[in-house]
């Protein structure tokens, strides 16, 4: 089958991208607009580790077609702030030891933030209930869980004007500069 | 990565082109919705065809309004429905525990509804099923988990929402070339694990409607999955009833995932009406569902212990209708989950 020029609004951006119609938007956004920090895992809707934001909700970008995502507003885990900064969620993660090997992490942090915009101040158990389609062999979960729930304290306050608390400041930069390039996603 | 089979997209915008183009497909086409089924299945070789069209952009199948579901609305979209929810409270538990949030994101209620008949034979990758020997459903000579059996699928129906839907007495709207025909969904589900219901290739699943009596139906899901953050079922069973007093009025019963389709056990239900739901009738209902509920071994625990099972999530479905507090709770590890551990 030929392959179609689609055009894909992705993090403020539009890419013209050539796919082949059974090409998913997992696939389009890694290979056609150069978007690596959307993972896949699975491929088939068990891990979430592709997760993107679709008009500001989490999908599975490895059961969506490319070709269906024409006009939809996309966001992925390079969209989330500059290249310079990381998004408090992220930041979170790399404070909390919710990443590991990173592989699931760009899905956990799409999906947290989905939530977070959603419900400011998520409980544990809603936390556990919007990640339960994220899949980590790593973390344990616990850390993950620790991890949104200080980013929704950290976006509170600095949305209050405070200043959040620091954490891991003790770290060398070295490492910690190793864990924000794992919550990246890069 | 899973690579899916090449194909042509079509992307009409209305019920109408979506027919046209199917019927311009010849029969080699599927429809598709979310996606969340039928791409899995693909990925897996699982009886995959040229064309796919896809009913995303078809704006009459969405939208609720009362009981009536448009076809292609989202489970995601149902579940924030805080109106629907309010209607039929059933449904907040049962799409809790339907897939994961993700999933729920985009799949639809109609895929929902067609979502095809899983089997641990035949739910693999292509690589283990050539290894292992095709099966009927994949165009082998005959069944496995039944062997010997050269005309019969035993796959199981594993999606939620159908039984819910039956049990509050929904029905379904089908459009296809000849035009549209709305018939009980009780009456849509027929056959084995290839057939499963009555709808035509070319028709579409336009909307499902529950009539508005159903709101005074005290329902309950109770479905029993291996993994608790998302599962497909290995068993569940729903339950409606009006109550006339402490007598059952009327009783609407499904045993689900036991069988190519749900379960609609209407003997059984209507052997029970009148009667009383104190715990002795409660067991003569739980005894006569698990008569009728017959598994195979098409998903991982076995059918013994699936039987035991469809009997402690009647009683949970009867305890519940009937105002337990705690009928059914699901504490985040089931109890019984290993066979020989039913309560
Ligand atoms: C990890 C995972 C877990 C899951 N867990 C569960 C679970 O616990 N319970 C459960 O019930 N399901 C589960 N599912 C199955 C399924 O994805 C969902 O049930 C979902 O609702 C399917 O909807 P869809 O829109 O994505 O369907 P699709 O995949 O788009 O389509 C499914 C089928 O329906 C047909 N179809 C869709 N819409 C129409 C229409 N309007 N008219 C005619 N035909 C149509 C398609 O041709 C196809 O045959 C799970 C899936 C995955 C991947
Ligand atoms: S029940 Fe039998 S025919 Fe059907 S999918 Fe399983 S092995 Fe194949
Ligand atoms: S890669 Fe999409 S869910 Fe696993
Ligand atoms: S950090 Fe390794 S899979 Fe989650």
């Amino acid at each position: 089958m030929p392959k179609t020029l689609v055009t894909l609004h992705v993090n403020g951006a539009t890419y013209e991208v050539a796919v082949k119609p059974q090409d998913t938007l997992a696939l389009a956004l890694r290979d056609g607009c150069g978007l690596t920090g959307t993972k896949i895992g699975c491929d088939m809707g068990t891990c979430g580790c592709c997760t993107v934001l679709v008009e500001g909700r989490p999908v599975l970008s490895c059961l969506t077609l490319a070709l269906e995502a024409e006009d939809w507003q996309i966001e992925t885990i390079e969209g989330l702030s500059g290249a310079e900064r990381l998004h408090p969620v992220q930041e979170a993660f790399a404070t909390c030891g919710g990443s590991q090997c990173g592989y699931c992490t760009p899905g956990f942090v799409m999906t947290s933030v989905a939530l977070l915009r959603d419900n400011a101040a998520p409980s544990r158990d809603e936390i556990k209930a919007a990640i339960a389609g994220n899949l980590c062999r790593c973390t344990g979960y616990a850390k993950i869980v620790d991890a949104v729930e200080k980013a929704g304290s950290d976006m509170r306050s600095a949305d209050a004007g405070a200043t959040p608390p620091t954490t891991g400041e003790k770290d060398d930069a070295g490492i910690q500069g190793r864990r924000q390039t794992a919550a990246a996603g890069r | 990565m899973m690579i899916l089979p090449e194909f042509e997209l079509l992307r009409p915008r209305s019920v109408d082109e979506a027919i046209a183009a199917a019927r311009g497909a010849s029969g080699r086409f599927d429809y598709l919705a979310g996606g969340t089924d039928l791409l899995c299945n693909y990925k897996w070789g699982i009886n995959t065809e040229p064309t796919v069209i896809s009913l995303r952009h078809i704006a009459d199948l969405r939208g609720r309004d009362g009981g009536r579901v448009g076809g292609g609305v989202t489970l995601g979209e149902l579940e924030r429905d805080a109106d629907f929810l309010h209607d039929y409270p059933v449904f907040e538990r049962t799409l809790d525990r339907l897939a994961s949030p993700l999933i729920r994101q985009t799949g639809t209620v109609a895929g929902n509804l067609l979502v095809d008949t899983r089997c641990i034979w035949l739910n693999q990758s292509e690589f283990a099923r050539q290894a292992l020997g095709n099966c009927l459903k994949a165009d082998g000579p005959e069944c496995r988990v039944v062997k010997g059996s050269t005309d019969y699928c035993y796959a199981n129906y594993s999606g939620d929402m159908a039984p819910v839907f039956m049990v509050l007495g929904a029905t379904i709207t089908l459009a296809g070339p000849d035009g549209q025909r709305t018939m009980p969904l009780r009456e849509f589900f027929v056959g084995d694990g290839i057939e499963r219901f009555v709808k035509k290739k070319e028709e579409i699943v336009v909307s499902i409607d529950i009539p508005s009596d159903a709101k005074t139906l005290r329902a309950s899901y109770q479905k029993f999955r291996v993994r608790e953050a998302w599962d497909f079922p290995e068993l569940a069973v729903a339950a409606a009833a009006r109550m006339d007093g402490d007598r059952i009025a009327e009783l609407f019963l499904v045993a689900n995932a036991v069988s190519t389709i749900p379960l609609w056990l209407d003997d059984v239900a209507q052997k029970h009406v009148g009667a009383t739901l104190d715990d002795a009738s409660i067991e003569e209902i739980v005894a006569d569902v698990m008569k009728a509920s017959k598994p195979v071994r098409a998903t991982l625990l076995p059918p013994t212990y699936r039987k035991q099972m469809v009997g402690v999530m009647t009683r949970r479905a009867l305890r519940e209708i009937r105002g337990d507090a705690d009928a059914g709770a699901q504490p985040g590890t089931q109890p019984g989950t290993q066979p020989g551990a039913a309560a």
